[in-house]
């Protein structure tokens, strides 16, 4: 009971915070220069009509009151300064497969890599094994995903010609032509992720291994690995497995480096191209991008702190 | 034995004349609608496009691809990729009989245009006796769209009719009536109707022409025309704008500059803002502030206040058929233009382009009106597209790749038209490639077929037998922002570099100082080190520009335009027999633009004149803590502005070692200004600087580009183009006139009042009416524009710094129709390429090479 009125607050208060934020996007981004440029050869009163047409003379909240009628509909209107024409629903609804596809594949063996090698790394604390696996931690993590991803293009490309310089995009996202094509991007994007996970899981390991409830548990009779799996490894799960949901949660969104190098249609460019727009940043896109990432930020937030409870029932989220 | 091999060789032979039977009874692989009626043997005559089978794509690679190609709204030139294969024109260039230039045929026009105004006289505005105003365009018969549709007259005026609608306001509509030469009449009124504009009263369209001429706004007892009383406006921002002034983007800009002026307050000059005639004469205290502003101020020509009101062009309703564009029959086109244009060049130029056309049946149902808008979705998928040109968008992924096939059904493949040698291209495909690096690494592994070199590229493929030189018609100029009062206002704005320093700027303002930070320009090396490709500009207007374009005569070959650039670079007198050089040509070509030693004595004459106007005091003098600060602008993040940036600081840090501003020129970067503001930031004297920036697109018609250096696009609007007067020598007399006049006056056709200057330099009392239009001699054109160049580099505002140009690479298997690049032709496109291989056995020819990497060195 304590956790479902818990969980409702949350929700409450999550919608209020969402409100609340994407009125003030639309009225900052509302209020940045839009000024139309004078072009050659170019009649201005016309471009002023289609701004008129547009409401950009409008009161800003005018605008906004606009917008909301038809974003409750799931009507997101057309681009006008950024793919220009475009629905903007359907460009982001057609690109959210790519990046998804080509994220889930990362991480579902980046996720496992990264913990195996923590694990081992931890288990082997202070040894050349802990050592390498520790150096290799830091350069990865340290480096831009960018840097590896002309690597890796270059060598399994250019030099060895195991894979293409792009992705196939022909058969769609959900498809093994596209993730076949996609392994060169999804190696540099796992880079990061498996170093991570490497290096947190260690961290978290080692201080459970080295902890008296370890000595208990060898005490009472368990052997290494015994005691390692039942107990420290679920122990060390507890700020680990948030960070798991974290990165299924951000699966929906892109990486703009990564994608535009390998030609990745996802939606990693989507939020800096309407902002960065000329003449102006496009609205449309950007109310849509700001609404969605908002959203899944939001119940992102709310669901890994439910998790917490899940994993570790010592944890009562909203207990008195 | 025998007897087996025998009947062996029987069957064989059998075999062999049973596949023959059946070949010759096989269709004939003939591509083209009607194609089959040729004849029915195939040699009997032309057969149009035959499919050989096998299988040619042209490949390209470009960082970036187009979202929409809705030809009525589209406004990046990534459209193109999808519209330059997918549509055709009424009129296009091709190779002239020798391949060494150009000439305009018609394309689905079946003839050129006839001149049908006598036709039309007391309609469309046209009076008896006038010509050149309504044309006839016979359109070919077998037009289809590419799904196989019939596309005829009625198509284009369909599509005219949606590309006009008030509704939509769409993009290029003003394409018709207020860019280029060809203005289609009653596409103005049908597409406003229903609005209200602000107008320039000094306009046609307003109540000028002279019409209340002498009417004195400061006669308060005078009674005001009834028509002006409720019309016209007094307009901060737009009777700034309408006088072709630039900067300034909001009423409160315009009034706080004209305050500083005047001595008005801004806010009186701001209450004024938007008030009518009436109203302003209602009020003593606004009618005092005008009286100042116009009269005691600002102008000096009894029409000139006009310029500061505006004028309330309310638009009636206007219907289609009054507009200019209208089917005769199912393939005759009638165009009507509301300025007469005669039949050459420039109206077949104009020509040369659909008219916007698009499946009408298929974009009205794409039409949507949510949130009370007018939009449209056509062009951006293959499904809401038809194309009608000689390749058909087959598949396309948005942010990934494009493919092109060809269009069967297109007119230009059937045997009446189809010319042997040509489209050998069967697909025309772009793969997004956002990096140079990758691009390049397809390139050589035979994924895609042309590849544009970088500066970092150079060293490796300049001596290429592949590597193949454009140059472009836009020219690359330093611009500087010459305004006293901004460059006061900015400096005080400023941080200093070295804390304690007093920060100015108005250096800028001295000729001797910007002429020395440009011949301290080392240009050479400049492009070296951005652009290795560029050459050395030394004037306004590239080699690519024609002068004259039935011709194809290059505008820089001329005499005059050869002596524009001596003139200018002082080397006038310096080339002759017996002199320094034996012809214009040698003269040009020793000019670098680099001259240090006489950028320090021009720096030391500014820091003087500083000093003698106050820009650099006594105090400063003494204690030495002052810069003079210059920010640079950056249009967008790249390459070429960082290190371009980098460069010119480091030059000038070093041209005025030596100099009186040693130690004291320091430079600052601006942030991103924006791929399409960038010139508003100099205008409004927001930065000092700019590097990089110009003009371009006008290749037939340098004279309407001229306009960007005196009208509202020009990057220096402080300088008056109306008071710096110009002399030029034309037919026996020199004549004077402003350079605005000769400029965005003459040279646009319209006739101006020019004085006749006397053998003492002087003016005389005789005045010579006098145009250079489209339709006066081509020799008068080329003279007043080579003076007014020189005229506009001399004024030390603007200086040209490097050409455009361009490299790139020629796949192995490509093969041009023409080494050199032909003006208007390029090297013959898509149209003229021919290939070695097709693209499997280029693919295999790759695998046998080293890693499946061809070299191109």
């Amino acid at each position: 009971m304590y956790l479902f009125k818990y969980i409702m607050k949350r929700i409450g208060l999550m919608l209020m915070t969402f409100f609340v934020i994407v009125t003030m996007c639309f009225i900052l981004v509302k209020l940045l220069p839009n000024t139309p440029a004078a072009q050659f050869g170019k009649d201005m009163a016309l471009i002023l009509k289609r701004r008129e047409l547009l409401g950009y003379d409008l009161p800003i909240l005018q605008q906004y009151g606009r917008f909301l009628k038809y974003a409750f509909k799931g009507n997101f209107g057309i681009g006008e300064t950024y793919k220009l024409g475009n629905e903007v629903w359907t460009v982001f609804k057609n690109r959210l497969p790519y990046t998804m596809c080509l994220n889930l594949v990362t991480i579902s063996f980046s996720i496992p890599l990264g913990l195996l090698l923590g694990i081992f790394a931890a288990l082997k604390k202070n040894k050349w094994e802990d050592h390498v696996i520790s150096t290799g931690v830091m350069i990865f993590v340290s480096v831009p995903s960018f840097v590896y991803a002309f690597l890796v293009q270059y060598i399994l490309y250019f030099k060895l010609g195991w894979s293409s310089a792009t992705v196939d995009v022909s058969a769609g996202a959900w498809s093994w032509t596209f993730v076949k094509s996609a392994i060169p991007a999804v190696i540099s994007m796992s880079f990061g992720t498996i170093a991570g996970f490497a290096r947190y899981t260690r961290a978290e390991l080692t201080e459970v291994l080295t902890s008296e409830i370890m000595l208990l548990a060898r005490t009472k009779g368990l052997t290494r690995s015994q005691a390692t799996f039942r107990h420290a490894l679920r122990n060390s799960m507890v700020p680990i497995f948030p960070m798991i949901l974290g990165e299924f949660i951000s699966i929906m969104s892109g990486s703009l480096i990564i994608e535009q190098i390998f030609t990745i249609p996802g939606v990693g460019e989507l939020y800096i191209g309407s902002i960065q727009a000329q003449p102006a940043p496009d609205y449309n896109f950007f109310m849509l991008l700001t609404i969605f990432y908002t959203f899944i930020g939001l119940a992102a937030g709310i669901v890994i702190d439910i998790s917490y409870g899940i994993i570790d029932p010592r944890i009562r989220m909203g207990a008195k | 034995m025998t007897s087996k091999l025998t009947k062996i060789l029987a069957m064989a032979l059998a075999l062999v004349m049973v596949v023959a039977v059946f070949a010759s009874c096989a269709k004939d692989p003939v591509i083209g609608d009607d194609t089959t009626a040729a004849g029915t043997n195939p040699d009997d005559g032309p057969k149009g496009y035959v499919d050989d089978g096998k299988t040619y794509s042209y490949r390209m690679g470009p960082s970036d691809l187009p979202e929409s190609w809705n030809v009525q709204t589209y406004q990046s030139n990534t459209s193109t990729y999808v519209l330059d294969y997918s549509s055709d024109a009424l009129y296009t260039f091709e190779y002239n009989d020798n391949y060494d230039g150009y000439k305009i045929v018609p394309s689905m026009a079946a003839d050129y245009p006839v001149d049908v105004t006598k036709d039309y006289v007391g309609k469309f505005g046209i009076a008896e006796g006038e010509e050149n105003k309504a044309y006839k365009i016979a359109l070919k018969t077998n037009l289809k769209f590419d799904y196989g549709e019939v596309l005829n007259a009625k198509s284009f005026v369909d599509s005219m009719k949606l590309l006009l609608n008030p509704e939509a306001a769409n993009f290029r509509a003003d394409n018709v009536y207020a860019s280029g030469n060809l203005k289609i009449y009653g596409s103005e009124e049908y597409v406003k109707q229903g609005s209200t504009t602000m107008e320039d009263c000094t306009g046609g369209a307003g109540v000028g022409s002279g019409k209340y001429t002498g009417w004195n706004f400061g006669d308060t007892g005078a009674e005001i025309p009834a028509d002006l009383a409720d019309n016209v406006f007094f307009d901060l921002l737009n009777c700034y704008v309408n006088k072709g002034w630039a900067g300034q983007s909001t009423a409160e800009d315009v009034a706080a500059l004209f305050s500083k002026y005047t001595g008005i307050a801004a806010e009186d000059l701001l209450a004024m803002d938007g008030k009518s005639l009436s109203e302003i004469r209602a009020d003593e205290a606004m009618m005092a502030n005008l009286q100042v502003l116009l009269y005691d101020f600002w102008c000096t020509d009894p029409e000139e206040p006009w310029g500061f009101f505006c004028y309330k062009n309310v638009w009636e309703a206007y219907d289609f058929a009054n507009v200019g564009f209208f089917a005769l029959d199912d393939n005759t086109l009638v165009i009507v233009l509301k300025n007469a244009m005669e039949d050459n060049f420039y109206l077949r130029y104009e020509l040369c382009t659909s008219f916007f056309l698009v499946y009408a049946p298929l974009y009205e149902q794409l039409i949507t009106k949510d949130n009370g808008v007018y939009a449209n979705t056509y062009g951006t998928s293959v499904d809401t597209y038809v194309g009608f040109g000689p390749y058909k968008l087959t598949s396309y992924t948005e942010g990934a790749e494009i493919v092109l096939e060809r269009n069967l059904n297109w007119h230009g493949y059937t045997p009446e038209e189809y010319v042997e040698g040509t489209y050998m291209t069967d697909r025309v495909t772009y793969k997004k490639v956002a990096d140079n690096a990758t691009r390049l690494e397809m390139f050589l592994k035979c994924e895609i077929d042309s590849y544009g070199l970088q500066t970092e590229d150079m060293e490796d493929y300049i001596g290429s037998e592949y590597t193949y030189f454009d140059d472009s018609e836009s020219t690359w100029y330093l611009a500087l922002n010459p305004q006293e009062a901004k460059l006061t206002e900015t400096a005080a704005a400023a941080t200093p570099l070295t804390a304690g320093n007093t920060v100015i700027k108005t250096p800028l303002c001295i000729e001797e100082f910007r002429s020395a930070l440009s011949y301290s320009l080392d240009r050479q090396s400049f492009n070296k080190t951005l652009s290795p490709t560029s050459g050395v500009a030394k004037a306004l207007l590239s080699n690519m520009i024609i002068a004259d374009p039935e011709t194809g005569m290059s505008y820089r070959s001329l005499d005059v335009a050869k002596d524009a650039i001596l003139n200018f670079w002082g080397l006038a007198d310096k080339w002759g027999e017996g002199k320094e050089y034996a012809t214009r040509d040698d003269a040009i070509d020793s000019i670098t633009g680099y001259d240090p030693e006489g950028a320090k004595v021009l720096f030391d004459k500014a820091y003087d004149k500083a000093v003698e106007l106050g820009y650099i005091t006594e105090a400063m003098i003494a204690d030495g803590k002052w810069e003079v600060q210059i920010i640079i602008g950056r249009p967008s993040e790249g390459n070429y502005y960082t290190k371009g940036y980098e460069f010119l600081s480091a030059c000038w840090t070093e041209a005025v070692k030596g100099t009186k501003f040693e130690g004291h020129l320091t430079f600052v970067q601006s942030q991103v200004l924006g791929s399409t503001s960038f010139g508003t930031y100099l205008r409004e004297g927001n930065i000092d600087l700019l590097f990089g920036v110009g003009y371009g697109g006008s290749m037939f018609d340098p004279y309407s580009m001229m306009d960007c250096f005196t009208g509202s696009l020009q990057y220096d609007p402080f300088t008056d183009k109306k008071t710096v007067m110009l002399d030029i020598a034309l037919e026996g007399k020199t004549l004077r006139a402003s350079l605005y006049d000769w400029v965005s006056e003459c040279l646009q056709g319209n006739k101006i009042t020019a004085t006749v200057v006397g053998a003492d330099g002087n003016a005389t009392s005789e005045t010579v009416e006098i145009s250079a239009g489209t339709s006066d001699p081509s020799e008068r054109r080329t003279t007043i524009l080579a003076a007014a160049e020189t005229k506009v580099m001399t004024l030390a505002n603007i200086f040209p710094i490097q050409t455009d140009a361009s490299a790139s690479l020629r796949c192995m298997r490509v093969n041009y129709k023409t080494e050199d690049y032909i003006l208007g032709m390029g090297r013959g496109g898509v149209e003229w390429y021919t290939y070695s291989m097709t693209d499997d056995e280029f693919v295999n020819y790759a695998k046998g090479q080293e890693n499946g990497v061809l070299n191109y060195k």
